[in-house]
């Protein structure tokens, strides 16, 4: 009984949990940059670390060490709490990921109906730190995150459910575990859900704030937008809070398409194989997420919630649609 | 009007590589109207120059621009010799043509590269610098210098170009349009730039010839002004070249003024290479210039430049006037940046359409009073705006 | 007859006596004087008669004995200047900015440099020096020294 606790503790604490995710999350960063680095015929990041990999672990112990400055003006409680919140949040998110198994730390029935919920109170913290920072810049960029959410929401939600659509033949089930187990014959990507993987790509670009959708933070506008006022500590905080999301989203990403840390062919794998599996698929998410960064110029926000309502929203609710209906159809 | 905010743009801002304050009044993301204040850049080149002799004012020239100091000097030199009244030598005539265009060429990839910046593309950004480097290598051959080249002299050139230094001007020639042409290919097809950059800062024609607008800024609205054209000056008059206009006056003819003047100047370069008569580079002439009075110009990659100077009979001049194009197109910027009926400016328009114009801070702050060499009274009165700025302050 | 050439009987005609100088200094280079009082009218005939709408910059020059202020103009590739001159006791000068509105800042530029000023323009504040520079110092001035400014302005720095 005392020894199950103290498992259940280390694997929160340690792996696959917290610091796992921590250390995933630097390093994707680490290769996000490096490969748009190379897109960009630039070296990118070397000097600390071999081919610089340890580079973002520097910074953030660089930053750690800076002056953390409060503008005067600012809300200082809600200023002070959003990036701790912001990085309590995403790092309960990615309890839920399956880096072994089938099933994650925290796995319930329903639990990504609370993965979405996660995802969009991420904003709404951005949106408080932005707003509270009391700072013309800040401001204007929460602004424009809120504005964002509204255009990319109902997709993501949509390409979500969509994917747990694969689970209605067999066992209908709103669960990762339920959509992962689904997978082990053929991933839900080869079939209709490829389109499903497309409309999430592009809405996880948006909730991650990257090109083309980088608007809340677009540099030659509004400086750095809702994150101009922060340094320090509190800067450091809120970019591990985003490398840890940059992570949970091509793990999610992994998970629902690419059938998480299952091989291809069907049959179980051992506890390693199936983490490296579960590394190698959420790369390739990333590196098609940088390859999007790399091939486009930043939207206006008008761009882009006209872009998303007008064509992101109907193709996700037809590729709902026809998740749900092509099953059941062939089940005639 | 009444919910309007206003936003400082500047002195310091990421969109600006140099120092200027933009107010933008914004409601929502809609800019109402936008007010400009200039001045950070003083250092009194105009009054320095009339405590200088000419040749010392040719290098100071020089410094006015980092990007196009052939252009200056030359400006400087061509209306010192327009006074004096001599011939120059053919070949240096040349030799200044392919430095004016080989600092056309890199000026314009530069701005390429930045405006791909502003509107978020770093890649095209960081490609076109790329190439730009290449262009850079080459002005160092052919001058002596990456920068600050002191290419020019009064009364020609200081720096013949052999024929082996004129066949790798050819070569890189041959790469770059080859680049060049891809790029243009990259700025047409590539939806999201497009999106960011078709009617964007919209400068009608009308408004261009009222205000005096001057160089691709002009151009990209249909005005075919060119001083090259116009006035012939060194080779120009030699060589056939056409004057790029675009007529859509938004950000995207910009660009593609810049792309295709970009392909004009490499032809240009590879004509004058090819007509380049032998002879002398320079000749020699007295250092006291007859009283008088003298106007040089020159296309710079940024517009018309202008000098005026007048001598009186001493090796200093007695008034020495710069006009840089930037001062010319600032007229346009509030008329880009204003909302007008159908006509809407959003926040995320501001950064490319001031750029649009390829303001440079530098060369419009030049003139006027004192050289201060620890660069300050002007930084005096922008520290309460930088305070006011950097402490949020809320509204 | 050539386009220089065309352009002073233009103004010949329509001026007569009020042009006190018109030369052509090589092709395209073309100066003309005339007094202050005249220095509007020519440009309204610039732009009314001849079409011409580009201003290039406009200068001014401390003659010790005499202001001029020297808009140059840019006409089918001709540049032409007419020089202005003002008298050093009383320096001003009609606006233009109601024929040519892209002399805004040139104006500017003119007045807060030499102290000449501008009637009838819209807004006279600084362009280029700082907001609290001492009225009364116009820089480009010939009595106002290199080194006493330099002196000057550092001293009321500190």
């Amino acid at each position: 009984m005392m020894l199950q606790e103290v498992i259940d503790i280390v694997k929160v604490l340690v792996f696959p949990g917290f610091l796992f995710f921590s250390i995933l999350g630097l390093l994707y960063e680490w290769i996000d940059r490096k490969f748009y680095a190379r897109l960009q015929n630039r070296v990118g990041p070397l000097y600390t670390g071999p081919s610089g990999f340890l580079q973002p672990f520097a910074d953030f112990v660089k930053l750690m060490a800076k002056e953390d400055v409060v503008p005067e003006g600012a809300e200082k409680p809600i200023f002070s709490a959003v990036p701790v919140f912001a990085l309590a949040l995403s790092l309960f998110a990615v309890l839920f990921l399956p880096v072994y198994g089938t099933r994650g730390i925290i796995s319930f029935e329903g639990d990504i109906v609370v993965l979405m919920v996660i995802m969009t109170l991420f904003v709404v913290l951005i949106f408080l730190g932005g707003i509270s920072s009391a700072s013309r810049y800040s401001e204007i960029g929460s602004e424009r995150a809120i504005l964002q959410l509204l255009g990319y929401e109902i997709p993501l939600v949509a390409s979500v459910i969509g994917a747990a659509a694969v689970t209605v033949k067999a066992n209908p089930s709103l669960s990762i575990r339920g959509i992962v187990e689904a997978q082990s014959g053929l991933w839900s990507i080869f079939g209709i859900q490829a389109l499903g993987f497309a409309i999430f790509l592009l809405a996880a670009q948006a909730e991650l704030e990257r090109t083309p959708f980088d608007i809340p933070e677009a540099e030659t506008e509004i400086v750095a937008g809702w994150m101009t006022e922060y340094s320090g500590k509190k800067l450091a905080l809120l970019r591990l809070a985003r490398d840890v999301e940059l992570a949970f989203l091509c793990g999610l990403g992994a998970t629902l398409f690419l059938g998480g840390p299952q091989p291809v062919f069907p049959g179980a794998a051992g506890t390693v194989i199936s983490t490296v599996l579960f590394v190698v698929k959420s790369i390739v998410v990333l590196l098609i997420l940088t390859l999007l960064r790399a091939a486009m110029s930043r939207l206006r926000i008008d761009q882009m919630v006209n872009f998303a309502w007008k064509y992101l929203m109907p193709l996700s609710i037809l590729q709902l649609s026809l998740a749900v209906l092509i099953p059941n159809l062939l089940a005639f | 009007m009444s919910t309007a905010i206003d936003i400082p743009i500047g002195p310091q801002h990421p969109a600006l590589k140099e120092p200027i304050n933009i107010t933008c009044y914004v409601d929502g993301e809609q800019v109402v109207g936008a007010k400009l204040r200039m001045g950070y850049n003083h250092r009194g080149i105009e009054k320095a120059g009339e405590y200088q002799s000419y040749i010392q004012n040719l290098y100071l020239a020089e410094r006015i621009c980092g990007i196009c100091g052939i252009v200056h000097s030359f400006s400087l030199a061509q209306a010192t010799e327009d006074i004096i009244g001599k011939e120059l030598p053919r070949r240096a005539d040349y030799i200044r043509t392919i430095g004016l265009e080989l600092n056309r060429v890199h000026s314009h990839l530069l701005w390429l590269g930045v405006a791909a910046h502003e509107v978020g593309f770093d890649t095209l950004f960081m490609y076109v610098w790329r190439d730009r480097e290449a262009v850079m290598d080459l002005i160092e051959e052919v001058t002596g210098n990456r920068v600050t080249y002191a290419l020019v002299t009064i009364g020609g050139v200081r720096r013949d170009l052999p024929q082996e230094r004129a066949e790798k001007v050819l070569r890189v020639m041959d790469l770059l349009e080859e680049k060049v042409k891809k790029y243009k290919k990259m700025c047409i097809d590539e939806k999201t730039l497009r999106m960011r950059c078709d009617g964007v800062g919209l400068l009608r024609k009308e408004d261009a010839i009222a205000l005096c607008a001057v160089g691709p800024t002009a151009r990209a609205s249909g005005v075919p002004y060119d001083v090259r054209a116009d006035d012939p000056h060194a080779a120009y008059d030699e060589i056939p070249f056409k004057v790029v206009t675009y007529d859509t006056c938004d950000v995207t003819a910009r660009v593609l003024v810049r792309i295709d003047e970009t392909l004009e100047s490499i032809n240009i370069i590879r004509e004058a290479i090819k007509k380049m008569p032998s002879g002398p580079i320079r000749v020699r002439l007295p250092r006291v210039v007859p009283a008088g009075e003298g106007v040089g110009r020159t296309e710079a990659p940024r517009g018309e430049v202008i000098h005026y100077v007048r001598s009186n009979n001493s090796d200093k001049p007695f008034r020495w006037k710069v006009r840089a194009p930037t001062l010319a197109n600032f007229l346009s910027i509030p008329v880009m940046l204003t909302s007008k009926g159908d006509y809407v400016v959003n926040i995320a328009d501001i950064p490319i359409a001031f750029a649009s114009i390829d303001p440079c801070m530098s060369c419009t702050d030049r003139a006027i009073k004192f050289v201060d060499v620890n660069d300050g009274k002007s930084w005096v009165w922008s520290l309460s705006q930088i305070k006011r700025v950097s402490h949020g302050g809320g509204r | 007859m050539t386009l220089e050439e065309d352009v002073v009987n233009t103004l010949k005609s329509k001026l007569g006596d009020k042009i006190l100088e018109a030369r052509i200094q090589r092709p395209r280079r073309l100066f003309i004087t005339v007094n202050g009082e005249a220095y509007k009218e020519v440009v309204k005939i610039l732009k009314n008669e001849l079409g011409v709408t580009h201003l290039s910059t406009i200068t001014g020059v401390d003659a010790r004995d005499r202001f001029e202020v020297i808009p140059l103009f840019s006409y089918k590739g001709i540049v032409i200047a007419i020089k202005g001159i003002i008298p050093r006791d009383s320096p001003s000068i009609d606006s233009i900015v109601d024929v040519i509105p892209g002399a805004f800042f040139y104006e500017k530029e003119v007045h807060e440099m030499f102290g000449i000023d501008v009637k009838g323009h819209p807004d006279m504040t600084h362009l280029e020096l700082p907001d609290d520079w001492p009225e009364g110092l116009y820089p480009l001035r010939k009595d106002v020294d290199f080194q006493d400014l330099m002196k000057r302005i550092t001293k009321e720095r500190d």
